[in-house]
């Protein structure tokens, strides 16, 4: 990848957090939070996005960002009142941003249409002035440079004498002002210019320096008349001065191509004074020299690492978490990927080595064991450190899902308010990245399904206005996710309905409330009748709940009639270190992840039942469930296993399928490093990793999923079509 | 000796272009994201050219100019004002802070090195 | 580096030839002596100032060898200095002017080294 195309990605994935800081921003006003450093941010937002893509020239994003940016800076000038209506359109504005960055990322053209509406509507908030503002200086010519100093053409610079005919004399009058030496500026710098540009003869006028005594140092006393002669124009000439054109007084007059420059008298109607010249201006862009960005990736595989300062107590706001302190610097993910794994072989080896001490039976109070304690504090320190560098904030996943719901609510013509908390919780990168799609899934529902339209919020004393809450907190070493609603709550009646229809359940079968809520999570299922274009899409909450499970998340459902519904996911703060539970299996150690267990418990003889070829299934409180022989499938043992004197671990995959898998006993319950397999050996069969334990043995870590599918027909079987043969 | 030039810019963006297009013009780059940072990096060097944002958070354009300007090693720094915005009034500003000169947004590159060129004692 | 033809004029409307010759030879024993600093920015033009200024009542040589900038304003001191001394009626002369100096000099237009040939002149 070229620079420019480096470049270009670093300016996306800018857009990215600008687009972020924008809406945020906007919310906040919209909640009347906003202050002018709010209005100023957001204005910046935007000024950078279209500096930015006037690089890159993506045209039609500097159309959009500038009359966006020319109607924020209204509002910054207190010439827009931020009314209800005008922040509608700004957020909507943003929204289309939005689109038109990711358009650009993707090398696609966004319709016309798409921002048309808008630019009209900001339009009518400016008025004029969006054409005639910076971008567009007075008169709106294209007055373009031309390199200055670059191209000198060498016969000019030896004053080749067959090039004097087609010179021309100017005679320059310069008088400095203190103003251009105390701003840097300098008259040696000046001529080595002009002296670039032709033959040229300096005469200074040294009349006006005083005495020693009398000077003042950094004055202006010295004037100069210059006379050149050179091929170049006067244009060219006046912009050699551009920059202290209002510190000095200057005239250029062209003089007959005559050599007689000995007496560079003006006749004062010659002369030029600049201040009459209109200054230079530039509207041409710099050509897009990464137009061809194709491998411009959408992934951001850098991290940012957040190094937040203290901020002064007295800007601290209770609900809001201004980050504009924060100091980033990023980082290649792989370099991070790298430390992570290397601080879970210090964790592994740590765990060895206190296993080494311990076993050479060392005194207790000895200055090693000390000297270990210590180190396994580190190691733990080390361990959080790294993991919290991969940690990120949900803040981004959050604010998409405040755009999500602004069009939600329009599909739905509801009304709808979103309250966000705890936008700041880290989660590791990866988690946060894949919660993207369940998270808008769950949104939509929410507003679509959860939420009631207003006259049935209105008849039932409720505000027109439904909300929707998105809380994220750190709750006993896991991250919890909420999204809720104010609305009807789960019509369990209904839901049960559909549950029978559809065949999921029977008639007979008598279900608690909580368990009516978590069909909704069945493969199948969907409460709507007729699909709505906003959340139905052919994907139920299964498949949400699937991509919940797939990051080592839970997700549960809780509602009340008329008050509301909450789905709460509950996620591993990484990826890389694993709740598991110790298992023993033929004098084997498996570690089962804590995910994927329902239950433990120990089967009497009547929950057994031999189902004929050496399946069997167990009875857990009315429900039949497959048995799987953890010893039989890993092949440690040739025998099937007793299932009354193991223990029985009730397992559930992600899409719903239960297991009672046979292990002989649990040893503990722990967190261990995820050392991946598929590196070295390719997939292996059931084993979904390895991990190393405190005494160095190596336990694999059970592919829950794998060993059901193994089992095949252990897939379909499930209560009623158990039922139906039972 | 290579010409060193501090860029101020709180546009990552921006930054990685000018670090980009001065470095490849054979100048010693350093870069800060706003006019604090920036005045904090001078403390700790004396590049022979500034280039500077003015829209910027924590401290503007304007008063990082001025705080160059202020300071007794820095003040005959020359300091180039990098800006999308064109106007009269924000030139003059920006001029009245103490500003050597100014190159307008989208920045070609070899106008800018030319600038830096000119202005660099 | 290229130039082009310089053709460089100091104006008869100079001021430093009032009074006597400055190459009339000192008579006094105590010839000031000023070694120019390398850097004559618009920083350095205030401490050269006090510095000559604390030299007046002497003849003066100044040593312009290790200078490897200079601008407008500090040549104005130097012109300056040699308006006060012309009228003092001492001698100041620059000597071993360094490249750098002499080609700043030549922007400018300002000729300070060989005030002691002839009036009027014209230095190239």
């Amino acid at each position: 990848m070229d620079s420019m195309a480096e470049i270009k990605q670093t300016f996306f994935q800018e857009c990215d957090d600008l687009l972020g800081e924008l809406e945020t921003g906007l919310i906040d006003m919209e909640g009347g939070d906003g202050d002018c450093e709010t209005v100023a941010a957001i204005f910046r937002a935007v000024h950078s996005i279209k500096g930015g893509a006037g690089a890159f020239g993506l045209d039609k994003l500097v159309a959009f960002a500038h009359i966006f940016e020319t109607t924020l800076d209204e509002v910054r000038a207190d010439r827009l009142e931020a009314t209800p209506e005008v922040l509608s359109v700004l957020l909507r504005s943003s929204d289309v941003l939005a689109d038109l960055v990711r358009a650009a990322q993707n090398d696609e053209e966004l319709g016309d249409d798409a921002t048309a509406g808008l630019v009209e509507e900001l339009s009518a908030f400016v008025g004029d002035k969006a054409g005639a503002a910076d971008e567009a200086p007075a008169g709106g010519e294209d007055i373009s440079f031309a390199p200055l100093g670059t191209a000198i053409d060498l016969d000019d610079a030896f004053g080749d004498l067959d090039d004097v005919e087609e010179n021309q004399s100017f005679t320059i009058k310069f008088r400095p002002m203190p103003e251009l030496y105390a701003n840097a500026n300098e008259t040696v710098l000046l001529f080595r210019n002009l002296a670039q540009m032709g033959d040229v003869t300096v005469a200074c006028d040294e009349s006006q320096i005083p005495t020693l005594d009398e000077i003042d140092p950094e004055g202006a006393y010295l004037a100069w008349t210059i006379i050149v002669h050179t091929s170049h124009s006067k244009d060219e000439l006046l912009e050699i001065f551009e920059f202290v054109e209002d510190d000095c007084t200057l005239e250029i007059t062209s003089e007959e191509p005559s050599d007689d420059a000995d007496e560079p008298e003006l006749a004062d109607d010659e002369a030029l004074p600049v201040e009459e010249e209109s200054p230079p201006a530039k509207a041409d862009r710099a050509p897009d020299e990464a137009a061809s960005g194709d491998d411009v990736a959408s992934e951001d595989n850098v991290v940012s690492l957040v190094e937040k300062k203290e901020k002064p107590a007295a800007k601290e706001q209770a609900s809001k978490e201004k980050d504009t302190s924060d100091a980033t610097i990023r980082v290649n993910l792989g370099r991070i990927d790298r430390l992570v794994n290397l601080v879970g072989e210090l964790v592994i080896n740590q765990a060895m080595l206190t296993q080494g001490v311990i076993d050479a039976g060392l005194e207790r109070g000895d200055s090693v064991e000390a000297g270990l304690e210590e180190l396994k504090q580190l190691t733990r320190e080390i361990q959080d450190s790294v993991m919290a560098i991969r940690a990120q904030p949900v803040k981004a996943l959050f604010q998409r899902m405040s755009r999500i719901v602004r069009e939600a609510a329009r599909a739905t013509e509801k009304s709808v308010h979103l309250v966000m908390e705890g936008e700041m919780t880290e989660v590791d990168k990866t988690v946060v990245e894949r919660l993207a799609d369940p998270l808008t899934h769950m949104i939509r529902n929410a507003v679509d399904h959860g939420l009631e339209k207003a006259e049935t919020r209105i008849a039932n004393g409720k505000p027109a206005e439904g909300t929707v809450s998105l809380t994220a907190a750190h709750r006993s070493g896991r991250v919890v996710i909420e999204v809720s609603d104010d609305g009807a709550g789960i019509n369990r009646e209904r839901v049960r309905n559909i549950a029978i229809e559809k065949g999921l359940i029977s008639e007979e079968d008598k279900l608690s409330d909580s368990d009516i809520d978590n069909l909704l999570f069945m493969p199948g299922f969907s409460t709507v009748e007729k699909v709505s274009n906003l959340s139905g899409r052919g994907v139920g909450m299964d498949v949400v709940k699937r991509a919940i499970q797939a990051v080592g998340g839970r997700i549960m459902i809780s509602s009340q009639p008329g008050k509301g519904s909450t789905f709460s996911i509950s996620l591993p703060l990484t990826l890389a270190i694993l709740d598991g539970m110790v298992v023993e299996v033929a004098d084997q150690t498996l570690v089962v992840p804590l995910t994927a267990i329902v239950e433990t418990l120990k089967p009497t003889p009547s929950d057994t039942h031999e189902l004929g070829a050496g399946s069997k299934v167990i009875s857990i409180r009315g429900e039949f469930i497959p048995v799987i022989d953890a010893g039989l499938t890993m092949g440690y043992r040739a025998e099937p296993a007793d299932p009354l004197t193991g223990v029985v671990l009730s397992v559930e995959t992600e899409d719903g399928a239960r297991a009672a898998v046979i292990v002989d006993t649990i040893q503990d319950q722990r967190q261990v490093v995820i050392k991946s397999l598929e590196e070295n050996y390719g997939h292996v069969d059931s084993v979904a990793a390895a991990t190393i334990l405190g005494d160095g043995r190596i336990a694999l870590i059970l592919d829950v999923d794998a060993i059901i599918a193994r089992e095949g027909e252990a897939l379909s079987f499930h209560e009623n079509s158990l039922a139906a043969t039972g | 000796m290579p010409l060193s030039v501090l860029a101020v810019d709180d546009s990552r963006t921006m930054r990685e272009m000018l670090r980009l297009a001065l470095t490849e013009a054979g100048f010693d780059v350093s870069l800060a994201e706003d006019g604090e940072h920036g005045l904090e990096v001078l403390a700790g060097m004396a590049p022979n050219v500034i280039v500077t944002d003015i829209n910027m958070p924590k401290m503007d354009g304007f008063g990082f100019i001025e705080g160059v300007r202020r300071s007794a090693e820095h003040r005959v720094t020359p300091i180039l004002v990098l800006t999308t915005e064109s106007a009269p009034e924000l030139k003059m500003r920006a001029k009245n802070a103490g500003a050597t000169g100014w190159i307008v947004k989208p920045f070609d590159k070899d106008k800018l090195v030319d600038a830096i060129k000119r202005v660099a004692a | 580096m290229n130039f082009g033809v310089l053709t460089v004029t100091i104006r008869t409307n100079s001021l430093f030839w009032e009074g006597k010759p400055l190459s009339t030879p000192s008579s006094k024993e105590q010839d000031g002596r000023v070694t120019l600093t390398s850097v004559l920015d618009l920083r350095a033009a205030a401490p050269l100032t006090d510095e000559l200024l604390a030299l007046r009542g002497n003849d003066l040589v100044i040593d312009a060898s290790k200078v490897e900038r200079i601008g407008a304003p500090c040549f104005q001191v130097l012109l300056s200095a040699v308006k006060t001394w012309a009228v003092a009626g001492h001698t100041i002369a620059i000597f071993d002017e360094s490249p750098a100096f002499s080609e700043s000099a030549t922007h400018l237009g300002v000729c300070l080294s060989q005030h002691e040939t002839n009036e009027n002149e014209t230095c190239l």
